[in-house]
């Protein structure tokens, strides 16, 4: 590090001094709102001449505000679906990375480009079009039956039978036969199991197979608890029951190719040189093994950055809520996540100095977020 | 040329070429500094056009119904060419976006003079920002001079006395009317012949949910994609704002204990909490959301997050058989369907006597005060004057009739023929009025109501049960939801808009404190004497109704603690 001295300061002044308007459109436009919600938090405050010290109260409010609570609920669900969208991007970027061709590989890099140009509300129309319970895409082809009697045999009619079988005690009217089903499946996986495991036969990987099958059978159980009769219509409201919202919004943008991500993650696959790739070949590693052990960790930098993104990008995201689903978060305020709830509270209720102390949580539960991205998530240098 | 003598000349021109980019960047940042500038710290209210000095007028609404710019922008040259020394700016921004764009203008006091105020705009809010006209709206409006309204005070030209610019809340009149506005059905009548073999839609409400169920299973049956009411978020609002005034409208005999036909928070508290109404056992919210919810069934799948364009986009396509709408949507749905199929517009459905609902809702709803299209004006406006005199212009008998003809509206104004296209939206007077409003007092309420609401309402019903034991069990669970979300809310809510509403008469004392002194050392005037009495009488009227609103809101804390007492006897919680 080199250090400055105050000569060297004055002798080139004119230097420093034009780095000035930057410092000072930072400050006024960054620092300054920043430092004003800080401040603000802790009063009672519309956001314009009503400004009154109430301490602590609104961050008090806030921890004890059940929609706050629960925005935060979606939020985490959001981060984890997140969490797992990212690996298309990752295997796209790999893919392209492994073609041969250097000239497919460029018109791919291209036509990952051209979307970017498409700006994002026509992305959500199309979207919006798609999900539409009476003339969007995603019913017509749910509905494609395989039978031209039975409009049941089609997609939407395993929905619908999926969606009658469940049923968990604390929600339903009744337990659902299925569940029993289910935990006997779980019981007769473990017992074989645990018998293959002795007797060191093919007995186990049965075992494992029935076990795995019972547990995301539970799973869907537990997140889906109860019978709705959603698709009983054959016309589901994907974007206004309170059920269907929260796996809307996770197979929104499906199937979850970032375009920014993959060319990302192409510029971090680009610095692997061919010779560690002979390498592999040579020590007889599969198109596994060189994706897990060698181009995996050598674009964690570049997963983490995602990583960061994605986490700040979803608990700070309000805006597709809102225009999908409203300032209230849709039926049972399902919808309702921490920075739409902030919007609403700041420009609905305007009840700003609670809007900011909502702000402040967002930032320091990002921040620590962020802190412990860094902390665990070790890259292979 | 030698490498040298090109290196330097590469170098001359990179130079060039750099200065050239500073002195464009720089020229860019002057001009929007001087632009800002000059906005910021130039005349007042003058045209931002060079070379001009009118004096202009910013009138901001959220209307993009076909039609409304257009209408809006003649009526403003036409005024313009009576006053050269003026210019009038319409600012049309989606509806959508209208209510935070409002608010972000006012707090930033960039305000337009004159804003169409929305019904949500809360007392602390208009009490800040807008300024009271009642001591504008008794003097006569002189662009109706040489017409049967001629000398006629301002407010007693409009059919209705007014009623919409007053904010009883408030005590005082703080919108300027323009339009009038009811609403109706419109029907497919190709539907309606081919599905139920009938020429005019029923009146009644069995018969018409009679026919919405017979459209249903008309297009199950063959697989067409038909529903008997397109809806979106909004036009279900207009179904929910009908049936629960209807419905709800005996519960205004009870809770409106000083019986000035409004209900103010006070005594929503009272009757929440004095043993006035129990929601949860009360016969007219029961009656009112089932027949709410049974409407809902009859909507497109996803009405909630559908937008109003895409009911409109529904009906007009011929998907829907029926379709709400306010008088406002007459002009633009008439020009969509033409050619298409025939339209019948008709009164919202009541159930005749001895039907189903019949013992709670009795009465259709009255539509006597139902002038809208309210604008404001803004306490930051630079030509207070000016604003209302283009007002006054705007709603005069020949400019209202103008303007209201391009709107395809129904006037405002009396003595005007309405368009023969509207006579189906004439307003009907004869019916039940009631300010009872089954949502919250404040944020909080309002916020968890809603989201209480569509779920009750997007639900769909459980197979496996009766139908009639399944809804009653799920508005069981609606009802103690809102309840207990008003229980613990309210009070809170109360407070809230309280104190705000309160600072906002702290900024009207300090009104009243600079005609006083402008009196002292400029001797009162008639005009001075007249604003101060306005004023005065406005902020002691509301005074009153804050005093009175406390009251109630003390009594109403008494009720709660003793609930809380006895529940604790009990040995339980509050209810």
């Amino acid at each position: 590090v080199k250090t400055v001295t105050l000569r060297q300061l004055r002798h080139r002044w004119g230097l420093y001094l034009l780095i000035l308007p930057a410092l000072a459109l930072i400050g006024i436009f960054e620092y300054y709102p920043a430092i004003s919600a800080g401040y603000h938090s802790f009063y009672r405050w519309n956001g314009d001449d009503i400004s009154e010290y109430v301490g602590w109260k609104n961050f008090i409010d806030a921890f004890h505000d059940a929609v706050f609570g629960k925005s935060f609920y979606l939020v985490s669900i959001l981060i984890l679906a997140n969490f797992v969208k990212m690996v298309p991007s990752i295997i796209t970027a790999v893919v392209i990375h492994r073609l041969t061709s250097e000239r497919w590989r460029y018109y791919y890099r291209v036509l990952f480009v051209i979307p970017m140009i498409i700006p994002d509300m026509v992305w959500l129309l199309i979207w919006k079009y798609f999900y539409n319970p009476t003339v969007g895409a995603l019913n017509a082809i749910l509905n494609i039956s395989v039978s031209a009697t039975n409009p049941d045999a089609s997609l939407m009619g395993l929905l619908k039978w999926a969606d009658s079988t469940t049923g968990l005690p604390w929600v339903a009217s009744a337990l659902s036969p299925y569940t029993y089903i289910i935990l006997a499946m779980l019981v007769v996986g473990i017992v074989l199991w645990i018998v293959g495991h002795r007797q060191d036969n093919g007995l186990r990987w049965f075992g494992i197979l029935a076990t795995a099958i019972a547990l995301v059978m539970l799973a869907g159980e537990f997140a889906w608890p109860r019978t709705t009769g959603a698709f009983s219509s054959g016309s589901p409201s994907w974007l206004g029951q309170s059920e269907l919202i929260v796996p809307s919004l996770i197979f929104w943008g499906f199937p979850w190719v970032g375009v920014v991500s993959v060319l990302l993650y192409l510029a971090g696959l680009a610095n692997i040189g061919q010779d560690i790739y002979d390498a592999a070949e040579i020590d007889g590693c599969g198109w596994f093994r060189k994706f897990w052990n060698i181009e995996l960790p050598l674009i964690l930098t570049q997963v983490r950055l995602n990583l960061i993104l994605m986490i700040i990008g979803t608990l700070q995201g309000w805006g597709l809520n809102f225009i999908l689903l409203g300032d209230d978060g849709g039926p049972s305020g399902v919808g309702m996540v921490p920075g739409l709830y902030m919007f609403h509270k700041a420009f609905g209720a305007m009840e700003a100095g609670y809007a900011v102390a909502i702000g402040l949580v967002l930032f320091f539960l990002t921040l620590i977020l962020t802190l412990v991205n860094n902390r665990y998530v070790r890259v292979q240098k | 040329m030698n490498v040298v003598d090109l290196e330097k000349r590469q170098a001359r021109g990179e130079r060039i070429r750099n200065i050239i980019g500073v002195i464009i960047l720089a020229g860019a940042f002057l001009w929007s500094a001087a632009e800002v500038a000059y906005l910021t710290f130039g005349p007042r209210g003058e045209s931002n056009l060079l070379g001009t000095n009118k004096k202009v007028i910013r009138i901001a609404h959220w209307q993009l119904e076909g039609g409304y710019v257009p209408g809006l922008e003649k009526a403003m040259r036409e005024y313009e060419k009576l006053h050269p020394d003026v210019a009038v700016e319409q600012i049309p921004i989606p509806e959508r976006a209208y209510g935070q764009w409002v608010q972000t203008q006012l707090m930033g006091r960039t305000a337009p003079d004159l804003i169409e105020m929305k019904d949500w705009f809360s007392a602390s809010m208009v009490v800040r920002y807008f300024v009271p006209l009642t001591d504008k709206i008794d003097k006569p409006n002189s662009y109706n001079d040489g017409t049967d309204l001629a000398g006629v005070p301002w407010r007693d030209t409009y059919i209705d006395g007014m009623v919409a610019g007053y904010r009883t809340d408030l005590q005082d009149y703080y919108g300027m009317p323009t339009s009038c506005f009811t609403f109706r059905c419109f029907a497919n009548a190709d539907i309606l012949k081919k599905v139920a073999g009938i020429s005019e839609p029923p009146h009644d409400l069995t018969g018409f949910l009679a026919l919405c169920q017979k459209i249903q299973d008309y297009a199950r049956d063959n697989r067409v994609k038909m529903v008997p009411i397109a809806a979106s978020d909004y036009t279900a609002g207009l179904f929910h704002r009908f049936y629960q005034s209807s419905g709800l409208y005996p519960l205004i005999a009870i809770t409106d204990v000083d019986m000035d036909g409004t209900l103010t928070n006070g005594e929503r508290l009272l009757a929440e909490f004095g043993g006035k109404i129990n929601i949860t056992t009360d016969p007219h919210w029961e009656a009112t959301h089932k027949l709410l919810y049974e409407l809902c069934r009859y909507y497109n799948p996803g009405f909630l997050a559908a937008r109003r364009d895409d009911a409109v986009f529904l009906f007009t396509q011929g998907n829907a058989a029926m379709f709400a709408a306010g008088s406002w949507d007459a002009g633009s749905i008439r020009s969509l369907v033409e050619n298409k199929f025939p339209v019948k517009v008709f009164d919202f459905p009541v159930p005749a006597p001895g039907e189903k609902y019949s013992n709670v809702i009795k009465d259709r709803v009255g539509e006597a005060g139902m002038t809208g299209g309210v604008f404001g004006l803004s306490k930051f406006s630079r030509n207070p004057e000016i604003a209302v005199d283009f007002m006054r212009f705007l709603t005069s008998q020949k400019a209202n009739a103008d303007v209201n003809r391009a709107w395809s509206w129904f006037p405002a104004i009396r003595g005007i023929t309405p368009d023969e296209n509207l006579k189906p939206f004439e307003p009907k007077v004869e019916g039940v009025f009631s300010p009872y409003d089954d949502t919250g007092i404040g944020d909080d309420t309002i916020l968890r109501y809603n989201q209480a609401y569509k779920a009750f309402i997007s639900t769909i019903p459980d197979e496996k049960m009766d139908y009639e034991v399944w809804l009653d069990k799920h508005y069981k669970e609606f009802v103690h939801q809102v309840d207990a979300d008003f229980k613990q809310y309210m009070f809170k809510d109360f407070e809230t808009n309280w104190k705000n509403a309160y600072s906002g008469g702290v900024q009207t004392e300090a009104s009243l404190s600079v005609i006083r002194a402008r009196a002292v050392h400029e001797g009162m005037t008639p005009e001075l004497s007249h604003n101060l009495l306005a004023l005065t009488l406005g902020q002691v009227r509301r005074m009153q109704v804050r005093a009175v609103d406390w009251s109630q809101y003390e009594e109403a804390k008494k009720f709660a603690a003793k609930d809380e007492q006895n529940a604790a006897a009990k040995g339980g919680s509050a209810p």
